[in-house]
């Protein structure tokens, strides 16, 4: 029995990793480091060149990783996106005489788009040491092997098209990790650039899966009612449990990443968009403004995203509130960690998620969250921490209220402190193996 | 036989596609071949058809805007345009006056909302054959309400079309029906000589070539069966599709398609448009169908050949389907509603039909009949099936008309 796992997103990403990367990555270090099974582990990679998998090296992964997370080795730098560094790095070609020359400048524009485009090209990312590598060999499957996909291969629409003909080919077993359906099955709460190639890819790898991955119970009843909708034999699925030991920025001494920040505030983590549903602080922030009650500063951490400038507008020029809410877009690892470790506590409005990693990294800070109640949101921590509607900034604020009673808050901050405990990426590696070996590795049937 | 007949009809028949235009084809080949002399004239809207026949009249641009603004309504408008429109009048008039028909075959009722007053006002002694194809009126509200009119609109429209068929039945020397129910109905209106002519097909004659081709477009896909709806681009071909296949086509294997194909496939090209959508089912429809397009009667006859299963999810309209007959005689395996054997009910009872009449028995029957093998007709039901050509379901037509 061989065991494939897909590098591909990994192999092409630079800098820090996302929530998809950061899964993969987790999962994949721990059939790295430990794995004791008599399965063989390989690594492998979609070539868009040579539109195949080839065989590829989790080392040099795991080596850049490490020495990033190591702050003795590596010094925490601001976080640039990979837009900026092209756009600056572009400019800086960019002669004096055209960028003073109105007319040049017209068709240094237009190139410049061009080469933006090229940038936002999901998967074009060339990694370093993705480039160094000339000689791919050809991966050669046989029904003997489980491949594991844990990224985004819906950025390209052919590779679950070439893995659903060679696994008719060759019969091996294809395992995915699913997040979530919000973009299929709500797509209000998602850009709509992405639905399309989205649910198409969700099609096909309903199709062509022998075991899928749901990172949380309500994306498994999701991905259940995709399939019913669409008339979709849904194949066996269980759900696994994401890593949440994240690394903390492991700096002796943290400092305050802005002076506005008051001593007593409530945080608030996660990219500015739609779904995360910010605009119900403004609104339970309104409603405490009416009714005379006075409330903590609310600090939100997170990047612009998809339709949040109404909400950020609103917050950063109603004078009944502009001093009582504070956004930041863009902040360091080593200052949302010291914006963790120092709030009062952590409210997460989202209207719906896949998981809901903030939650997590809260309650791994020993911070109280207060949360939506819907989706996956109540899996986290159960009973642990406290919820409201994301419907209802009433309710919201009625439980902003509650523990901003030191007595509530501390009850639960204990009970947090002593009950939850932090579930590791070795945890989900192993969950991981131990699913795939249940429900794969006995079968060798062919599939119809 | 020594008699002239002109037949009036409102789309050309050259080429013919849908089903009225093969049905109005088969029956003038069949007068041409008993009759001496027969001349065909359409009068139609050049935005529907490309290509026309020698005596075929479009009409006039001002009539054109018209048909334009009232959709579904075209057949209405241009029958009217036969009196209303100068232009068509007078070549019309032209052509009877020098013809000089002994028989006049109005083709589907509405031709004769405009010449009913030509030939009163001129006092044209010949006798009038109609050659009905559905009871348009209860079918064209279906239309009209799914077209979202108003329901004063439709109600004037479908009390003229009603009136309409009541007359001509009433009028006509000969009616021509293509259903059991649809003769007895025109007989409630007032017919007194009738005949029934079941929809038939022409024999296929496949190309070996057109089938190879077929044969390496699909290879390319990665289509290995085919599931065949072939249609016109007539409301009651698509509302049965969705009525008993539906959108969400992820019960369709992978390696199988629904081959859609005929003018049908302009309206779901332009329906199910995957980049403009937020509805998972027209995100993922084109996975599983494939749209084949209109198609020559060459190519259409190869996809039939190669394809594994007919599907003929017809669940509304009047008249009998000639995509049925088209399947009885291709002999393969056949999902139906009962409704689209309507005048071949001897054919529920053959090898290789599956009749099912919900959506969900309609998509468990196309599984069934995917995985089944197909049996063998026995001779007699294979001579049966042979009854549904043209030549034999016009006999009869062809003796009433040469009594008249």
């Amino acid at each position: 029995m061989r065991l494939l796992i897909d590098l591909t997103d990994l192999e092409r990403w630079s800098g820090h990793h996302g929530g998809i990367q950061r899964v993969v990555y987790g999962i994949t270090k721990y059939y790295y480091l430990n794995s004791k099974t008599d399965t063989r582990i390989e690594y492998i990679s979609y070539h868009e060149g040579d539109k195949k998998f080839i065989h590829t090296d989790f080392k040099p992964i795991y080596d850049r990783v490490e020495a990033l997370k190591n702050p003795q080795k590596h010094t925490p730098t601001e976080r640039v996106s990979l837009k900026v560094r092209a756009r600056l790095g572009i400019r800086q070609y960019v002669p004096k005489s055209v960028r003073k020359n109105k007319f040049a400048r017209g068709g240094f524009k237009a190139a410049l788009k061009t080469a933006k485009k090229a940038v936002n090209t999901p998967r074009k990312i060339i990694n370093p040491s993705a480039r160094k590598n000339n000689s791919h060999t050809t991966v050669h499957f046989s029904n003997d092997d489980t491949l594991l996909v844990m990224g985004k291969p819906w950025d390209n629409l052919e590779i679950i098209q070439l893995l659903s003909e060679m696994r008719g080919q060759h019969g091996f077993k294809l395992v995915q990790v699913v997040y979530d359906m919000i973009i299929s099955l709500y797509p209000h709460l998602h850009h709509p650039s992405l639905f399309t190639r989205y649910t198409q890819h969700m099609f096909n790898t309903v199709v062509n899966s022998d075991l899928l991955l749901p990172i949380s119970k309500s994306s498994d009843r999701d991905l259940s009612r995709f399939c019913e909708m669409l008339l979709l034999t849904k194949p066996t699925s269980k759900v696994i449990r994401l890593g949440d030991d994240i690394v903390e920025s492991g700096l002796a001494k943290l400092e305050k990443p802005d002076v506005r920040v008051e001593d007593k505030y409530v945080l608030c983590v996660g990219t500015i968009e739609i779904r995360k549903n910010h605009q119900l602080l403004y609104s339970a922030y309104k409603l405490a403004e009416a009714r005379g009650e006075s409330l903590p500063q609310l600090v939100i951490v997170g990047a612009k995203g998809w339709l949040s400038s109404d909400a950020q507008y609103l917050m950063k020029h109603d004078p009944g509130v502009k001093d009582r809410i504070l956004l930041f877009n863009n902040i360091s690892d080593p200052g949302l960690d010291w914006l963790y470790k120092n709030c009062l506590f952590t409210v997460y409005p989202s209207m719906y998620e896949g998981w809901g990693l903030p939650i997590a990294e809260s309650l791994k800070y020993g911070k109280m969250c207060i949360s939506s109640n819907t989706s996956s949101m109540p899996e986290i921590a159960g009973d642990l921490i406290d919820y409201f509607s994301p419907y209802s900034s009433q309710e919201c604020l009625e439980k902003i209220l509650k523990y901003t009673d030191s007595n509530n808050l501390e009850q639960k901050e204990k009970a947090i402190k002593t009950t939850y405990r932090t579930h590791t990426w070795e945890q989900t590696q192993l969950q991981v193996q131990n699913y795939i070996e249940a429900n794969l590795l006995n079968s060798n049937a062919k599939p119809s | 036989m020594k008699k002239r007949i002109l037949v009036i009809g409102t789309y050309p028949i050259v080429n013919p596609q849908h089903g009225g235009q093969k049905r109005l084809a088969a029956i003038v080949d069949n007068y041409k071949e008993n009759f001496s002399q027969v001349k065909y004239c359409a009068i139609y809207f050049k935005g529907f058809y490309k290509e026309k026949g020698r005596n075929d009249i479009a009409v006039s641009k001002q009539t054109e805007k018209r048909v334009v603004e009232t959709p579904f309504l075209g057949d209405v408008v241009v029958g009217e345009a036969i009196y209303n429109d100068q232009k068509v009048r007078n070549k019309i008039f032209n052509l009877i006056k020098s013809f000089r028909p002994k028989i006049i075959h109005i083709e589907q009722p509405f031709p004769y909302l405009g010449l009913k007053r030509l030939i009163d006002e001129h006092n044209i002694d010949c006798k009038i054959v109609f050659g009905s194809q559905n009871i348009e009126a209860p079918m064209k509200e279906e239309i009209l309400i799914n077209a979202g009119y108003s329901q004063e609109d439709i109600q004037g429209a479908i009390s003229k079309i009603s009136e309409l068929e009541k007359e001509l039945s009433r009028v006509s020397d000969l009616t021509i029906a293509c259903t059991e129910l649809d003769l007895s109905k025109h007989k409630s209106m007032g017919a007194k000589n009738l005949v029934l002519a079941p929809n038939g097909i022409k024999h296929l004659s496949v190309s070996s070539d057109a089938v190879r081709e077929w044969r390496s477009t699909l290879d390319e896909k990665g289509i290995e069966k085919i599931v065949l709806f072939v249609g016109s681009a007539h409301p009651p071909n698509w509302v049965g599709f969705y009525d008993m296949v539906g959108k969400s086509l992820g019960f369709i294997p992978q390696n199988t398609r629904i081959v859609i194909a005929g003018s049908i496939c302009d309206f779901f090209e332009k329906d199910i448009v995957p980049k403009k959508t937020l509805d998972i089912a027209d995100a993922t429809f084109w996975l599983r169908a494939y749209s084949a397009g209109r198609l020559s009667q060459k190519k259409l006859e190869a996809l039939i050949e190669i394809a594994d299963i007919i599907i003929l999810p017809i669940t509304e309209g009047g008249g009998s389907n000639l995509k049925t007959a088209e399947a009885i005689l291709a002999d393969k395996k056949v999902v139906c509603t009962d409704h689209a054997v309507r005048s071949f009910e001897w054919f529920k009872e053959f090898p290789n039909v599956w009749m099912a009449n919900t959506k969900s028995d309609f998509q468990a029957a196309i599984l069934s009949a995917l995985g089944a093998q197909k049996v063998k007709r026995s001779p007699e039901q294979q001579e049966k099936a042979e009854s549904v050509d043209w030549e034999h379901t016009l006999k009869r037509t062809m003796k009433a008309v040469e009594k008249l």
